[in-house]
């Protein structure tokens, strides 16, 4: 039974990719040099508002809780790509993709494989942060709740974005491009979408003679999308509140985050197995 | 048993293959020859499950390769001409990884890997660092990776290219046991030499075309009884080629200066006739000495003699 069921869920792209990325000598460096950076960061936060306020009340807590969610968003947002955006190609340049396309593992399992891989490493890289995140903890000012729903927002995030690398690694042959086309979805999801954003508001407040906040709550849901946005609305941040209850919402709008991404994450997931199944044949001799 | 019918691949406008037909019986050595873009590569692949045909259909033991590729896979080993070894792992891991793919358990991949690393002589290797390996070592690795689910069909697209004398040697060692074991294979080069000792039967492809085929017993009886003269004479070039061509043994002549190439079915035992001959009739010879005949060339006569260029289903038994 057990047997039957490790030979049709164990992945072994999986494990290989895990075990190589492991024993990498950098990856202790990595891991170490990462949680000394946010250490640092939310320390040297720390010590600001123990400075600044008399007495540290639970305000500065959520405060450096909020700090330390977005900078572990940022992590996400600018590693994420990197790592998987050369699964496919590196395979491809080394020239060991074809040996992997005639075992009886399909294109969905390689796919799933290297994902979940790089899905797994960026988890470990969120874990070696936890002792940072029991210093905060112990401030107080967060609910247990609240720190689920971040780790589902960065997990969402990470599961979407890793999708992304992966899909143009699979789509082009180089992971040089690969990794350009990323960044540039990145950019254009994080950067682009914001100006827009920022450009409708006022076009809006300007046509309609209303103020800048009451713009439609289309345009809201759209920037429910952007991921500093939404993590606004799962730290329960006070202008995400108040936008909430400008439009009598009790929905929670971060909910469509994690919906249209998992979404959005299955649909690339499907098309980079489908650009890399061989019935996909562009390459010549 | 391979069978392929009208196969053809395009890319473009260009044919990479085109037109092929082909059937290898069970437990076949069959090698391909043509050089770069000959269209062997591809047909393999195509073999192999990794491209599929523009037209025509091509079944690996019964199976569809674009109908049932995972069945395909599962009876055929694939080495590419070039590949790439993930350097993090050791020979022993390596092979591990890819008995995994096939569904093996920790314990048989293990002694399938060890199996496989004795046969190809690598066990001295096995916990050294796949990249660490020498080009000859990690073809052989690659034929011990095709192995590892011990397919009955073989795929090799050029194995022994790049390597040294001594680990072609090595390899064709491996391959002769392969063959003894059973198994189909194809093998691919772009040297006949390369391919007479270990095949049966021996296709040549030009421009995507399979142009010849023909049984290598075939070739190896006909080199046995022609024979190829050299004759080198300071004068009376035209009379010696008269008098070389009324021979009825002599089938043909050939003159560059002042040295003849005679093709004849003699015997070993009539060389000093023909001299003989040739030195009663005055002829100032030399030089006379037997030439080794070039496999190559015997080929593409023995070809064009038995076929005509008409290749349509080849059949090899």
């Amino acid at each position: 039974m057990i047997k039957k069921w490790s030979k049709r869920w164990v992945n072994p792209v999986f494990i290989q990719e895990s075990q190589w990325r492991i024993r990498k000598k950098t990856t202790p460096w990595i891991l170490f040099f990462h949680l000394l950076l946010m250490g640092i960061i939310v320390f040297f936060a720390l010590f600001v508002f123990i400075a600044i306020e008399p007495f540290f009340d639970l305000r500065s807590g959520t405060n450096i809780f909020i700090i330390f969610s977005y900078l572990q968003l940022g992590m996400v947002v600018f590693i994420s790509p990197a790592i998987a955006s050369g699964l496919i190609s590196a395979e491809r340049e080394k020239q060991t993709l074809s040996l992997l396309l005639v075992t009886p593992l399909s294109s969905k399992q390689i796919i799933l494989g290297k994902w979940l891989s790089s899905v797994g490493f960026m988890l470990l890289l969120y874990l070696s942060t936890l002792p940072v995140y029991v210093v905060i903890y112990n401030y107080g000012g967060i609910s247990l709740d609240q720190a689920l729903r971040v780790f589902l927002h960065l997990l969402i995030t990470m599961l979407f974005l890793s999708s992304v690398g992966i899909f143009f690694s699979s789509l082009v042959k180089r992971t040089g491009i690969s990794t350009i086309l990323s960044y540039l979805v990145v950019i254009i999801w994080g950067i682009v979408s914001t100006f827009i954003f920022y450009l409708v508001s006022v076009f809006t407040s300007v046509i309609n003679n209303v103020p800048i906040n009451e713009i439609p709550f289309f345009w809201e849901l759209f920037i429910s999308l952007h991921p500093a946005a939404s993590m606004a609305f799962v730290l329960d941040i006070e202008i995400a509140a108040a936008l909430l209850n400008m439009h009598n919402m009790t929905f929670p709008v971060y909910i469509l985050y994690f919906v249209i991404y998992t979404i959005l994450t299955i649909f690339l997931l499907i098309s980079s197995a489908y650009f890399l199944s061989p019935k996909r044949d562009q390459q010549k001799e | 048993m391979i069978r392929i019918e009208h196969l053809s691949k395009q890319y473009g406008r260009k044919f990479a293959v085109k037109d092929l037909n082909l059937h290898i019986e069970k437990g076949t050595t069959f090698g391909l020859i043509g050089s770069n873009g000959a269209g062997k590569s591809t047909t393999m692949k195509i073999l192999a499950t990794l491209i599929r045909p523009s037209s025509g259909r091509a079944w690996v033991g019964g199976y569809d390769v674009t109908k049932s590729g995972r069945k395909v896979r599962e009876i055929v080993g694939y080495m590419p001409d070039f590949f790439g070894v993930y350097d993090q792992l050791t020979s022993i891991e390596y092979l591990d990884f890819y008995a995994a793919c096939y569904g093996f358990d920790y314990a048989t991949r293990r002694q399938v890997a060890m199996q496989l690393l004795e046969l190809v002589d690598l066990t001295d290797q096995s916990n050294q660092p796949v990249d660490h390996l020498s080009r000859g070592m990690k073809q052989r690795l690659g034929l011990a990776r095709a192995l590892v689910h011990d397919p009955a069909f073989l795929i090799l697209d050029e194995p022994a290219s790049g390597l040294d004398p001594r680990s072609r040697m090595e390899f064709r060692k491996i391959l002769k046991v392969l063959r003894s074991m059973g198994k189909t294979i194809l093998i691919s080069s772009h040297m006949l030499s390369e391919l007479e000792e270990i095949c049966d039967a021996i296709g040549v492809m030009e421009q995507g075309e399979l142009i010849a085929c023909e049984q290598v017993d075939a070739l190896k009886h006909v080199r046995r009884s022609e024979r190829i003269y050299e004759i080198y004479v300071r004068d009376k070039v035209e009379e010696t080629v008269q008098l070389l061509q009324a021979l009825q043994e002599v089938e043909s002549v050939t003159v560059e200066e002042r040295k003849l190439f005679v093709q004849t079915k003699m015997g070993e035992q009539s060389q000093d006739q023909l001299l003989s001959m040739l030195v009663e009739h005055q002829i100032p010879v030399l030089q006379f000495q037997e030439r080794s005949i070039n496999m190559e060339d015997l080929y593409l006569q023995v070809t064009n003699r038995s076929q005509g260029g008409n290749t349509d289903d080849q059949k090899v038994e």
